[in-house]
């Protein structure tokens, strides 16, 4: 339900708003920052796709460590070792990186002992929230909230409630206003921890706190309204900016180091926007599915999609992403039968319960030694002891598993997995964790690899399909949140169709054609935000 | 060990609150949105009346008009109505002149795609549709029923033509009691302005346009009929009190309603004068459209919308900038109070 257009009004009336910035400086922390930098301005001068790929992974780390309170635990070190042992790095990228990469090892053990200041300024600002009685919002990336989770004294604090999280700008938009907002990280519009520019030129708050690591800066034109600029533009005699008055305070939060002058923070973000891909890519919009999935469609994609609401005339038909396609609607993804199961096996989540369990046996056994067999293997994802007990959850409508075929064969190689099925048999040359890997890929809806024109028919004739069985999806629809529709026996087109809810739309992703349209966990899509 | 250092940076604005005129004269008009309890009408909504009514107020050159909100609202809906209300006290300011134009137009192109209905004939079966079926001398177009019943055919006149109406389009005048309810809300509108003139309220206008959310017409409706009034023991909501055809169906309309999404108004009419387009998205599409080079374009939006949407807009009234300059007097004149609204006002050079 939106939010009363009155009350919004009423409260720009009634209230003062207020910015109340954060400034924080460690400086052991600023050396981190600072060789992880002079690593990535080298390695970004090779002109090889490795080389943008571990630009990309050192930006999703430090972006992260910018713009949540992380601990500062042995994590952070062991996140910096997907890039290789000692002797690789200055094999492949020479002896200057090589010393900073030490120097950022080094940093990042000495952090281990110490206590991330953005989390103690959290702390105190929600305990004194909570004292007060006041409501609060904090608004942070969806994959950022297990770090506010864990800011909270389990034997002093109550956890922090899940409704006090907001993640994309619709949930801003159905904010009704709050005595105190949180945010971690600068204000920018685009890019990883961004925030909408509503926060300034809508505020649905009295206070913003607002923490930030030395030498990151909010955008020049963050709080953007085209009106207002525009009208500045044109050089006009009067301008008309919606009467908002903002008041900042700047309380700067710095260790007492002697150094701290001596280190130069610099703005990463902008640094990661000067950072070129050797690929092509192009303008995306991602769709934020439930269950922490997501699907990146060019902006004038034609996405078959379901609104349930029911006066709606035309449920069922092709819509434009952010415009006519929104959140609440069903994007229909066929799961047909044209991908080799393996015959009788092909019932959903066969495969993937005889490696699911093998994995969980070994999680269970030994922990730290999968992920450092996985490390070693060549499955160089950062936040790989994560990704693994994400992959162990029993398979749904969507299988939890790698995103790429290369590191789902790593894990299947290390762990053993025995499908039961000979090099020798009927099957010719397919492998078991091939059959794997097809079951997975069809969870996820990639099984249509037909072209375009064939595409659009067998569209069309889902549609038909479908719409003849609406008032079983409108009931399912209204209850779930991703259902499976089988395919009636006797129709020309064979096996399920997955409906997939739509919890938001975000613009301002660059990604890879071949990255388009295929259903992936949030996190793999995050690093394809321009 | 920290150091704290706090630096006040205090950057304000000149704030001078102005009494809004009172819009509704009549206090006992209330207002409730989205079946919250009832209450005076907000100044905000006013605002935005008297902005419709101002606009359609010096309708002499084209104008771009952005009006940003901080939130999602049924803006264009209020804009509509002042400016509709405005309509309504304008002497003659309906389509009655111009349905036999249109009808002897339809006559000479020959185009049978569009139906004629005589609304005023009892007997179901010779009401239509009609096709032209050619012009006997200037003033005398025949049409012919287009069921296919022979010999049945028809002569339109300037005089009888307010008896024939476009098929799915509202009567051009009031002849069967379809004349506009509400009287009451619009006179108790803008009173201190200037008073409803009766005659309009019998015949239909084509002149103000709302052009829907890019979402349909569905999601435009919802919006604006959580919008509403109540004069004493009368409730009208905001989709009524546009008389948009379909929202008011068996009435006569004064504004036209177009659908963003499939680029078609609800009837036959004429080309409007004003569009008030709903969203950004809308407004994007108004502007590009062809039937409204020469009407005056309206845009809300909610600014909490993306980054890159906003940048739509942005870059549109850049590119307008060439032809178009800041309408300085009129956004004097208009100029918000109301904390949350920004606009930009722009007229053809």
């Amino acid at each position: 339900m939106t939010i009363c257009a009155t009350k919004i009004f009423n409260f720009l009336e009634k209230n003062q708003i207020v910015i109340e910035k954060h400034e924080v400086f460690l400086s052991e922390f600023s050396r981190l920052r600072y060789n992880l930098r002079c690593i990535i301005e080298r390695v970004s001068q090779s002109d090889n796709v490795e080389a943008y790929e571990i630009c990309t992974q050192f930006r999703v780390l430090l972006s992260e460590w910018l713009t949540a309170p992380v601990i500062f635990d042995e994590f952070i070190f062991e996140n910096l070792r997907f890039f290789g042992d000692l002797s690789t790095v200055a094999s492949k990228w020479g002896n200057d990186v090589l010393v900073y990469f030490e120097a950022a090892l080094n940093s990042a053990e000495k952090l281990n002992s110490q206590t991330n200041p953005v989390r103690s300024i959290l702390l105190q600002t929600i305990r004194d929230l909570r004292i007060q009685h006041k409501s609060f919002k904090i608004y942070c990336h969806r994959l950022a909230k297990p770090h506010f989770d864990s800011i909270m004294d389990p034997e002093t604090d109550t956890k922090i409630e899940d409704d006090k999280f907001i993640h994309t700008a619709k949930d801003y938009r159905d904010l009704e206003p709050v005595d105190v907002l949180i945010k971690v990280g600068p204000l920018r519009a685009k890019g990883w921890g961004s925030v909408p520019d509503a926060i300034i030129t809508s505020p649905r708050f009295r206070k913003l706190v607002q923490v930030v690591w030395r030498g990151c800066f909010d955008e020049k034109d963050f709080g953007y309204n085209p009106v207002v600029s525009a009208d500045m533009a044109s050089n006009a005699k009067s301008c008309t900016d919606g009467n908002l008055a903002i008041s900042r305070i700047l309380l700067q939060n710095y260790d007492n180091s002697k150094t701290g002058e001596e280190l130069i923070d610099e703005d990463e973000f902008q640094l990661f926007s000067t950072l070129n891909d050797k690929r092509d890519k192009q303008n995306a919009v991602m769709i934020h599915l439930m269950e922490g999935y997501g699907i990146l469609y060019p902006p004038h994609a034609q996405v078959l999609s379901f609104d349930p609401t029911p006066a709606e005339q035309e449920p069922l038909i092709h819509r434009l992403p952010g415009e006519t396609l929104s959140e609440g609607m069903f994007i229909i993804k066929p799961l047909l039968d044209d991908v080799d199961l393996g015959g009788v096996q092909a019932k959903h989540g066969y495969y993937s319960k005889i490696w699911k369990n093998r994995l969980a046996e070994e999680l269970s056994n030994n922990k730290n030694g999968l992920v450092r067999r996985l490390r070693n293997a060549g499955l160089n994802l950062i936040n790989l002891r994560t990704a693994v007990y994400r992959w162990v959850d029993p398979p749904s409508t969507v299988i939890h598993a790698p995103q790429l075929m290369g590191h789902f064969k790593i894990l299947i190689d290390v762990l053993a997995v025995d499908f039961g099925i000979k090099d020798d048999n009927k099957r010719g040359k397919i492998q078991g964790w091939q059959y794997a890997w097809n079951e997975i890929r069809r969870s996820r809806g990639e099984a249509i690899q037909a072209g375009v024109n064939e595409q659009e028919v067998i569209e069309e004739e889902l549609m038909s399909i479908i719409n003849n069985s609406l008032d079983g999806i409108r009931q399912k629809a209204s209850t779930e949140n991703i259902f499976k529709f089988q395919i009636p026996s006797g129709k020309s087109l064979q096996g399920d169709t997955v409906f997939l809810k739509i919890y938001a739309i975000e613009t301002g992703f660059k990604a890879p054609y071949e990255e388009l349209k295929k259903l992936s966990e949030l996190s793999e899509i995050e690093k394809w935000r321009a | 060990m920290t150091e704290t250092n706090a630096i006040t940076n205090a950057s304000l604005k000149n704030q001078t609150i102005h009494s809004y005129e009172r819009i509704f004269v009549n206090d006992e008009v209330l207002f409730s949105e989205n079946n919250e309890e009832w209450c005076e009408t907000p100044q905000w909504v006013n605002y935005l009346l008297r902005v419709g009514y101002e606009l359609e107020s010096a309708p002499s050159t084209r104008r771009i008009v952005l009006i940003s909100l901080p939130c999602d609202s049924a803006a264009a809906g209020l804009i509509a109505l002042g400016a509709m209300r405005k309509r309504l006290e304008i002497a003659g300011a309906n389509d009655f002149a111009t349905h036999f134009q249109r009808i002897e137009n339809l006559a000479r192109t020959c185009d049978t795609r569009i139906g004629l209905i005589k609304h005023t004939e009892k007997r179901h079966k010779y009401r239509g549709p009609y096709v032209v079926d050619g012009i006997q001398s200037e003033g005398k177009i025949w049409v012919k029923l287009d069921t296919g019943l022979l010999g049945t055919r028809g002569l339109i006149t300037p005089e009888n033509a307010n008896e024939w109406k476009f098929d799915g389009a509202p009567p051009a005048q009031a002849l069967l009691g379809e004349k506009v309810p509400y009287e009451k809300f619009y006179s108790a509108m803008m009173a201190s302005s200037g008073s409803v003139n009766i005659s309009n309220l019998c015949h239909s206008d084509s002149m103000i346009c709302i052009a829907g959310r890019i979402m349909g017409e569905n999601r435009t409706h919802v919006i604006l009929a959580g919008m509403r009034f109540k004069l004493n023991d009368c409730i009208a909501d905001l989709s009524q009190l546009l008389t948009v055809q379909s929202w008011l169906p068996e009435k006569i309309s004064r504004v036209i309603y177009f659908n963003t999404r499939v680029k078609k108004f609800d009837h036959y009419s004429g080309c409007p004068g004003l569009v008030i387009a709903d969203g950004d998205a809308a407004f994007l599409r108004v502007l590009d459209q062809d039937g409204f080079l020469n009407a005056s374009v309206v845009g809300v939006f909610d600014r909490t919308i993306d980054r890159e949407k906003l940048e739509s807009l942005g870059n549109k009234l850049s590119s307008l900038h060439q032809w178009y300059v800041q309408d300085n007097e009129l956004q004097d004149s208009m100029k918000s109070t109301i904390k949350g609204i920004s606009s930009l006002i722009l007229k053809r050079t």
